[in-house]
């Protein structure tokens, strides 16, 4: 039983290996016309592809039933009547992103042009930033990530800011390779991206210095909306159109959704400078998890109510949350990482030769970016550092979709990189 | 107390098609008897896809709310329910999977969801999946470790070529080989066939 047998394929040979793909959603456009014609010229083909789709259906079954946790058709029946209000039908052409957001993403069309505009952001300041959008300019000319230190995955797509002077600080790269330059307008101030977060092929970038947040739909490469964020936002995270902002020296986490606004002061406001605009918010389910780095505690938040419901008091200074498996794993910019437990418990330390400050988790290992220069690779499992590469000025790591990993490697430019950290490409960069 | 069961015993016959029917008219009972059926069969497989029991139930009470409030999404002539809505779900916890902090659309840009293959309908094909199912999870642990791998890889993890060829370490070619290797003999015995 050994299919591994070096030989060449026949034709036929190849589009049933290509079909197999076809079936799973593996296959190129290109790949996809190549099998779509072979279909239409050989029935027996077509016979194959529905025995390979009931196969793939029998595999979806083939995991067996369990039972959810307690309570989870209480769970659904509250949000069934949580979305009663949502009106029917909704039009098919329309591209909805999911049942919670169905309400808001039609109601937004009906809005006039620019509902979004906070009041505390000038309209001539948007306006010039739409106006100005009608004017790309030749990416040829543009010094694409002079200084990067946001990076943010969307789709295929990555899209990456700069801390500089000038029009064009944020850029999208497409699936191809592509750069496009994204106009921002003048936004008054000089820049300083804190964090950035993407859902729904928009991306949401925090800025510092001018205390808002820049909605970029990445598609476009535009700027499509402007939020007025709290003083010294830094902590950013989306959900279900639900944006959260963690203010690093005010203490304060805010909410905007549908235009409303909740604050909630969960730390003393401290003074600090802009480089230590630092802090994390991780909604997951109805707690959500908060940063206070000024007093070097994670906050758990009812993310409803936003009523404070734990402190914990880690000490150090932790400045950024990610998920893995059904633990939190934090990192202290004093130089640890932890995991703690749902509840909040904390489970292992480890600790690291540098200051993190950014993280991200791929598979089963944490990466985390030190200003210093250092990027670590941490096994989740064993709690073990794997391997530390210098870089350049690391400010921001992103997990991407393929198992690889992107780095805003301030004046080096946005670095990809595989899971052991070997840099496949560099772009842009000073 | 006749009345009551006058009108629960039709209610509990009904199929899926004509259940999601009865959802433009907001009927809750009908939605609670889909959810019944599939919720369990709908929480292994994203159990299976994501590892984590409060994921699976997110993405499935997602899949069921979609179902819910765009019941036009389900089309009763070019598949039966439980084949739509397995192939949602893993869908949508693939999506998960790649973009475990962040939400991604369902729909691809037309609006629809992939296609799937024309099928009979009825209450009756739900049960033959899941014998189905039955079939090839013992099919599956027939397989070489490097075929059942690689068809995880493919069908559980959503993974593509690149990366199952960089995790595994065998070229590409391999990959494609040894999964069109296994399907074929899932196929076999998915019709009663023998592949020894």
């Amino acid at each position: 039983m050994n299919d591994d047998t070096i030989k060449p394929n026949t034709p036929r040979e190849n589009i049933q290996e290509l079909l197999v793909l076809y079936v799973l959603g593996e296959v190129s456009s290109a790949e996809r016309q190549e099998v779509d014609s072979a279909l239409e010229q050989d029935p027996d083909l077509g016979l194959e592809l529905e025995d390979l789709k009931k196969v793939l259906l029998g595999l979806h079954f083939s995991a067996g039933e369990t039972e959810p946790l307690e309570g989870h058709k209480e769970r659904f029946m509250t949000k069934v009547q949580r979305s009663a209000s949502v009106p029917m039908p909704i039009p098919s052409s329309s591209r909805i992103p999911s049942v919670q957001r169905n309400s808001r993403s039609s109601a937004r069309v009906r809005r006039s042009p620019l509902p979004w505009l906070p009041v505390g952001i000038g309209i001539a300041v948007a306006m010039g930033a739409m106006t100005l959008l009608r004017t790309e300019p030749a990416p040829s000319l543009v010094n694409v990530a002079p200084d990067a230190v946001v990076v943010v995955s969307s789709g295929d797509s990555l899209v990456f800011a700069s801390n500089v002077k000038g029009q064009y600080p944020v850029m999208v790269r497409d699936k191809n390779g592509k750069m496009r330059p994204v106009e921002v307008g003048r936004m008054g101030k000089n820049y300083w991206f804190t964090e950035g977060v993407a859902e729904d092929g928009k991306v949401y970038l925090s800025c510092g210095a001018n205390h808002m947040i820049l909605v970029v739909d990445v598609a476009k490469a535009t700027v499509t909306r402007i939020e007025k964020a709290p003083l010294s936002v830094a902590g950013l995270s989306i959900q279900n159109g639900k944006l959260w902002m963690k203010g690093a020296a005010n203490g304060q986490l805010e909410t905007l959704e549908n235009k409303n606004v909740q604050t909630r002061e969960i730390g003393k406001a401290t003074k600090m400078p802009m480089s230590e605009f630092m802090d994390a918010v991780l909604p997951l389910e109805n707690i959500v998890w908060v940063t206070h780095h000024a007093s070097g505690e994670l906050i758990a938040l009812n993310a409803k109510s936003l009523e404070v419901e734990k402190r914990i008091a880690l000490g150090g200074a932790p400045v950024a949350l990610d998920r893995w498996n059904s633990q939190i794993i934090v990192a202290d910019v004093s130089g640890r990482i932890l995991w703690l437990n749902k509840s909040g418990k904390l489970e292992r330390t480890l600790k690291l030769e540098g200051k993190p400050d950014k993280l991200a988790v791929q598979g089963d290992f944490a990466y985390l970016s030190d200003r210093s220069g250092k990027v670590f690779q941490v096994n989740l499992n064993t709690g073990t550092l794997e391997r530390t590469v210098q870089f350049t000025h690391p400010m921001d790591i992103t997990a991407l979709p393929d198992g690889l990993l992107a780095l805003a490697d301030g004046p080096g430019g946005v670095v990809m990189l595989d899971g052991d950290l070997k840099v496949l490409k560099r772009i842009g960069g000073s | 107390m006749q009345s009551v069961k006058l009108s629960f015993m039709p209610v509990a016959e009904l199929t899926d098609a004509e259940l999601i029917s009865s959802f433009a008219g907001r009927d809750e009972n009908a939605l609670s008897q889909l959810y019944d059926r599939y919720t369990r069969a709908a929480h292994g497989l994203a159990l299976g896809v994501l590892g984590h029991d409060s994921d699976a139930e997110e993405v499935v009470q997602d899949c069921f709310l979609k179902i819910w409030e765009r019941p036009a999404l389900y089309d009763p002539r070019r598949a039966s329910f439980a084949a739509f809505f397995m192939t949602m779900v893993r869908n949508r916890a693939l999506d998960t999977l790649r973009k475990r902090r962040f939400t991604t659309p369902l729909e691809d840009e037309q609006g629809s969801l992939l296609p799937i293959a024309s099928e009979r309908q009825g209450p009756l094909e739900s049960a033959e999946l899941r014998e189905l199912g039955r079939t090839l999870s013992v099919a599956l642990e027939r397989l070489s470790e490097a075929h059942r791998e690689t068809v995880t890889r493919a069908v559980y993890r959503g993974q593509s070529r690149e990366k199952i060829s960089l995790e595994m370490e065998v070229p590409i070619g391999t990959v494609k080989s040894r999964l069109k290797y296994a399907l074929d003999k899932l196929k076999i015995h998915m019709k009663g066939g023998d592949w020894e």
